[in-house]
């Protein structure tokens, strides 16, 4: 993805790094939570990086598709309004406080935060990659791909 | 005065709150069977039929476990050496000792994806039938009884404890 004439790759350049802060787990036991590209947090007790459970695979695909949605972002953010790039860790911000909105505006629409629309197109997109995945007859008669398995999975759509 | 205090002791909750929302972010259920006695248990339990016929039939990961105490840490499950279970295709029927003290991690999930209806969470539950023996006796969950001897402790902890 082109952002402000650099070229970055969501699965390429997403650094996933073990241990979650724990202000980000008050509320929950996250498997992982994507602060930006460079900054996706995993509990190395949910999510193994090198194969395993589909749950895994499930969870750093939806964490990739987040760092697509935040690459976007950071395309579209300049510093003033069609200006220069503000920087990895303005985007950050940004991001975070674009979360923030989506989070209120999904807990006012759905009674939940978690049922926002970021949520929404990275769950979609999710499920996209990995039906596409689970439609190859060899991988599945294989039963894993990269050592993840195939055989044991659930797979739906965000239902909001 | 009293409203003054009230705002005070929201404000950080809330602050904390608006923290939390701020990151994507994703989680999973642990259905996790606890050894509560004194004693080594027996937990056997069978996986459903594959939902393709033509994938293999085999343990989805390594049974892997945790103490009790270590449950809500971020310490990595360990997964069990093959002299401590066994698993067997044709029957599909996974069989593990436990020690006392040790939780079991039968199963992972993401429930809070996809649609909430018992028809979809009982889907997305890949355990038929579980036995477990112990000094205590044999108990034995099956079909959706499997599910539900698991009792929620969190939204990403569902327990099963054998006393």
């Amino acid at each position: 993805m082109k952002v402000h004439g650099k070229s970055y790759s969501p699965v390429d350049d997403a650094r996933f790094k073990s241990g979650i802060p724990s202000v980000l787990n008050i509320f929950q036991d996250n498997n992982a939570v994507t602060l930006g590209l460079y900054d996706i947090h995993f509990n190395p007790a949910q999510v193994n990086l090198n194969g395993g459970n589909f749950d895994s695979l499930d969870t750093i695909v939806e964490e990739v598709a987040h760092t697509v949605q935040f690459l976007q972002l950071w395309a579209h953010s300049a510093e003033p309004p069609g200006g220069n790039d503000p920087g990895y860790g303005e985007v950050k911000n940004r991001w975070a406080a674009r979360y923030g909105y989506y989070a209120a505006k999904g807990r006012w629409q759905n009674g939940d935060g978690y049922k926002n629309d970021v949520e929404k197109w990275a769950k979609n997109r999710k499920f996209d990659i990995l039906s596409a995945l689970l439609s190859d007859k060899k991988l599945v008669q294989q039963g894993n791909i990269c050592g993840y398995d195939l055989t044991n999975y659930s797979l739906a759509r965000p239902d909001w | 005065m009293t409203k003054q205090i009230r705002t005070k002791k929201l404000f950080p909750v809330c602050l904390l709150g608006s923290i939390v929302a701020l990151a994507a972010c994703s989680y999973s259920t642990n259905f996790v069977v606890i050894n509560a006695t004194n004693n080594p248990i027996e937990v056997r339990y069978r996986l459903k039929k594959p939902m393709n016929p033509n994938a293999p039939i085999r343990l989805p990961e390594v049974p892997s476990v945790k103490l009790i105490s270590e449950l809500d840490e971020q310490t990595p499950w360990r997964e069990l050496p093959t002299s401590r279970f066994t698993f067997d295709p044709n029957t599909r029927m996974a069989a593990v000792s436990l020690m006392p003290g040790e939780g079991l991690r039968v199963e992972q999930r993401k429930l809070s994806g996809g649609p909430q209806d018992d028809g979809h969470q009982a889907a997305n539950f890949a355990i038929e039938e579980i036995n477990i023996k112990g000094t205590s006796g044999e108990v034995t969950f099956q079909g959706e009884q499997a599910r539900k001897s698991f009792v929620p402790a969190s939204k990403t902890l569902s327990i099963l404890t054998y006393r």
